[in-house]
């Protein structure tokens, strides 16, 4: 059977045969790096938005090619789909929202759609369960500038 | 069971003319193009439709839950759901039935939906419902005959049948490991047909003594010269009309179950490998059949109807119908995300005394022409399940194999997909018609099913 | 030529089988075809579907449990998480971080970005890797799109064609919905930790990745788990006291870092950040 198999994907190779495959960078700045280690020298920095092409996969790292330089990156980093803008959300996030979203709420909330850190402590909310849209819209209001963000992330080695 | 309603005409009339009249009931109430001699009658659910009915290897769709429950792993989180209407139609002709002339031809032509099934991820496996037409067929026969080969003949037909075939259970299918699938459909099946038929015919005989000699309006025998005319002028040779009718109402309900064991194996990337097991058992066959029949003779009374000596017969029975065990196997290739080629072999035990049993083969593929668009073109092979005809044997079941071919077009969006297709099929045999004579028929068949379904996800 | 011919075949057998190996997620990806692939990308609609079954999970989490009202624990959640994401790969996203108040040990997550941590989780951490673990693992649950696969929540489709379809495949909405919350109920009944499971376990590879990619010191989710578990085994008395998933989870993390060549890494902790907010939480 193996032996067919090998026959026929050998037959049908060129079938295979798949062109240049771009990765984009998702993340604010990424290194590219010499291994696919943490731990290695950082090559060169990318920035988000930037097309890089991919030579090979391994695990959780993508072996890619930039700026003529090759180097390793976190598959954290990357996606096969250009980055989009940020999506805008309803307006008001009240409990009028489109039927099906709700009806897809209620199948989840049955079954446990909340992950939380320890996976068997899953809470399972029922159908009768309040909700807080209040406390909700609090949430969604509290933002941090950009530059707060910076100044914070400037204790990690990383950055 | 579907047997051609037969008189053995030699038992009741000597007479050849008035034996070929008669038979003209045999033919009426022949066994149709969808029937129990084929097992390939209609390809379920619309993608395996336009493959052909490959589909053991693939069945990663509810379809899949029809095939090779054992696929439906592979359906992915999501909850999908699919149905299939279809529009059958198809013409059988038998070749120079009567002396020479004669083509006797059955119709017939339904729409139907044919198939519906949903796949849902359920514990550690995938659950599924699906309900399948395995086959069904609806014909009208309205005809009269003026011009039968026996003067003055006069013969009217008004049949109908209705016989469809139903699969309706759950499924449900495992992961055993990374390569390998197991499931299970149980389908509860059922099969209920029913017909009638009328039939009348008026002949046409010349006045005979019981020892077949012409008498006149007197009784008096006629004397006929060696080249059969009258010796007396003045004694005219006498033609009656007389009138045979026959009622006949049939229905057969029969209900079991049918369970599919299903495999799937991926050997390797791009590779699968596709096994089920099924077999119709029934719980329950039931027959109900109400004959009516009169014959009036010249003197306008009326006798037995060559029946019997009833007048009116009715019968209720049970009996009993096998049917075979069915393998189907296949090997399905993936080769990139716009190409697939499929292939299936199906093998049925033996049935109605034949030694080796029947077999079919199907080939498809499916080609996305763009992620919107995909095309399947299928070819296969659906193989009477009686022997071959001898010449030297009589009451033979007709032997016809049929060759198809089907097309298909798909579009999708991002939740659905619809496709429109076509099967088309046809074949070439023989068949015995007459009881009791070792006579054969040559006969044709063609058969065109267009189709529409679609397919959703939520 | 033969024996050329044998060893190309091999290899590429040898490499076939090393592929199956490497798609860990989609054990036959190769069955998909070419408009699953396509409406894999996620289109913008697609995106506002996530956010809006998010919002309602987050707002049903809220009805809950009450949230913490607390400016400086708010921001400093927050600036942690935005860290994190942006160094991940969804900046189509606002990811919104909210402290609840309760005493248990928890987080949640919820599409679309909404990320909660309990009071009671962050008074049994220790440093800010490991609050940034925390959120590292619910942000690798929206990133990975767990429930999004799960449920398959996208945009309805609107389409004149898609109407069409659903009128050709019957009353299959009924049909459909009927089916789905017998399911539902079937699987509450079964208490299935199936692909939920390997959920947790996924989202813990990712949130390693994503410590490490950040700065942050990856060691800190096993040590958060550890001492967690060690707490839990404490609070019990008598009967069951181990939890095999959470000992599991340790133990996999453990040999995750090795294999991402982790070991030697310690990268930022952050204590004293930590403990200058930590007085300033109330008990």
């Amino acid at each position: 059977m193996k032996k067919l198999a090998i026959a026929v994907t050998l037959a049908l190779a060129p079938f295979t045969a798949q062109a240049d495959d771009f990765l984009y960078i998702l993340s604010a700045k990424v290194h590219l790096l010499s291994e696919p280690s943490f731990e290695s020298v950082q090559v060169e920095n990318i920035t988000k938005g930037e097309k890089v092409v991919q030579i090979d996969k391994n695990n959780n790292w993508f072996k890619v090619e930039y700026n003529g330089k090759q180097g390793w990156l976190s598959r954290l980093s990357v996606s096969p789909h250009p980055p989009t803008k940020k999506t805008s959300r309803l307006a008001q996030a009240d409990e009028s929202l489109v039927n099906d979203s709700r009806r897809r709420a209620s199948v989840a909330s049955t079954t446990a759609a909340v992950r939380g850190l320890k996976g068997d402590g899953r809470e399972r909310l029922s159908a009768s369960i309040a909700t807080d849209y209040d406390a909700l819209a609090e949430i969604e209001r509290v933002t941090v500038r950009d530059q707060e963000v910076n100044n914070f992330m400037g204790e990690l080695p990383n950055s | 069971m579907r047997k051609p309603y037969r008189i053995n005409s030699n038992q009741v009339f000597n007479d050849t003319r008035r034996a070929l009249g008669l038979t003209l009931f045999l033919l009426a109430s022949h066994g149709a193009v969808a029937d129990e001699y084929h097992y390939a009658n209609i390809l379920i659910g619309d993608r395996p439709a336009g493959l052909g009915g490959a589909y053991v290897a693939v069945a990663d769709d509810p379809a899949g839950l029809f095939y090779n429950p054992a696929g439906i792993v592979e359906a992915g989180r999501a909850n999908l759901s699919a149905s299939m209407n279809a529009y059958n139609m198809s013409r059988t002709e038998y070749k120079n039935v009567l002396g020479g002339k004669h083509d006797w031809i059955r119709t017939s032509a339904g729409l139907k939906p044919n198939f519906f099934g949903i796949t849902q991820p359920l514990g550690p496996g995938t659950f599924g419902i699906s309900y399948a037409v395995t086959d069904s067929i609806v014909e009208d026969q309205d005809q009269t005959f003026p011009d039968i080969p026996v003067a003055g003949n006069n013969f009217t037909i008004n049949y109908h049948n209705d016989d469809s075939s139903y699969n309706i259970g759950p499924s449900y299918a495992v992961r055993i490991n990374r390569h390998w699938s197991i499931g299970l459909t149980l389908y509860g099946f059922a099969r209920n047909r029913e017909a009638s038929i009328n039939q009348q015919a008026i002949l046409t005989d010349r006045r005979e003594d019981a020892n077949h000699n012409a008498i006149d309006k007197d009784g008096h025998v006629i004397a006929l010269n060696s080249d059969g005319s009258q010796t007396d002028p003045s004694q005219a040779i006498i033609y009656d009309n007389t009138y045979h009718w026959v009622n006949s109402y049939s229905q057969f309900d029969e209900y079991g179950i049918r369970p599919v064991l299903g495999l799937m194996w991926s050997p390797a990337e791009k590779v699968t490998l596709g096994a089920s097991l099924s077999q119709t058992m029934l719980a329950t066959a039931h027959r109900f059949q109400q004959d009516t029949c009169v014959t009036t003779d010249r003197n306008g009374t009326s006798e037995a109807c060559p029946l019997g000596q009833f007048a009116h017969q009715r019968l209720e029975e049970n009996y009993k119908r096998e049917f075979p065990l069915t393998a189907n196997g296949g090997i399905a290739y993936f080769p990139s995300a716009n190409l697939l080629l499929t292939s299936a072999v199906w093998l049925y035990e033996p049935q109605y005394g034949q030694r080796w049993p029947t077999w079919n083969a199907a080939v498809g593929t499916e080609y996305y022409v763009s992620p919107e668009y995909a095309v399947r073109l299928g070819m296969f092979t659906n193989h009477a399940s009686t022997p071959q005809l001898s010449s030297e044997m009589t009451d033979q079941l007709e032997h016809i194999d049929l060759y198809g071919g089907s097309f298909s077009l798909s579009h999708f969006t991002r939740t659905s997909a619809l496709t429109v297709g076509a099967v088309a099929s046809a074949g070439t045999g023989k068949a015995q018609i007459f009881e009791g004579t070792t006579a054969i028929q040559a006969m044709r068949t063609y058969g065109l099913t267009l189709f529409i379904s679609a397919s959703h996800t939520l | 030529m033969d024996a050329t011919r044998i060893a190309a075949g091999l290899a590429l057998s040898a490499l076939t089988c090393f592929t199956n190996v490497l798609a860990q997620d989609e054990p036959n990806g190769f069955r998909l075809r070419q408009h699953q692939v396509s409406t894999q990308n996620s289109s913008d609609e697609d995106v506002r579907a996530e956010i809006e079954f998010g919002q309602i999970i987050a707002a049903r989490v809220l009805g809950r449990i009450a949230l913490q009202h607390n400016n400086d624990w708010t921001t400093y959640v927050n600036l942690i998480g935005r860290t994190l994401t942006l160094h991940a790969n969804r900046p189509e996203l606002d990811f919104h971080f909210a402290v609840l108040d309760a005493d248990f040990i928890n987080a949640y997550s919820a599409p679309g970005g909404y990320v909660f941590i309990t009071r009671g989780a962050i008074a049994a951490m220790q440093d800010e890797s490991e609050l940034a673990a925390v959120l590292a693992h619910e942000i690798a649950h929206i990133t990975e799109k767990h429930i999004v696969k799960e449920h398959n929540i996208r945009a309805r489709d609107t389409s004149a064609l898609s109407t069409v379809s659903s009128i050709v495949g019957g009353a299959q909405d009924s049909a459909r919905l009927a089916v789905m919350q017998a399911v539902d109920k079937a699987v509450d009944m079964l208490l299935t930790t199936g692909p939920k499971h390997e959920d947790e376990l996924a989202a813990d590879e990712t949130a390693l990745l994503l410590l490490a990619n950040t700065g942050y010191d990856p060691f800190a989710l096993q040590r958060l788990l550890s001492r967690v578990s060690e707490m839990d085994a404490e609070a019990q008395t008598g009967g069951k006291v181990t939890h095999p998933p959470t000992r599991e989870r340790i133990d996999r993390l453990a040999k995750l870092a090795q294999d991402n060549r982790m070991e030697h890494m310690r990268n930022y902790q952050g204590k004293e950040r930590f403990q200058t907010h930590a007085q300033a939480l109330p008990n």
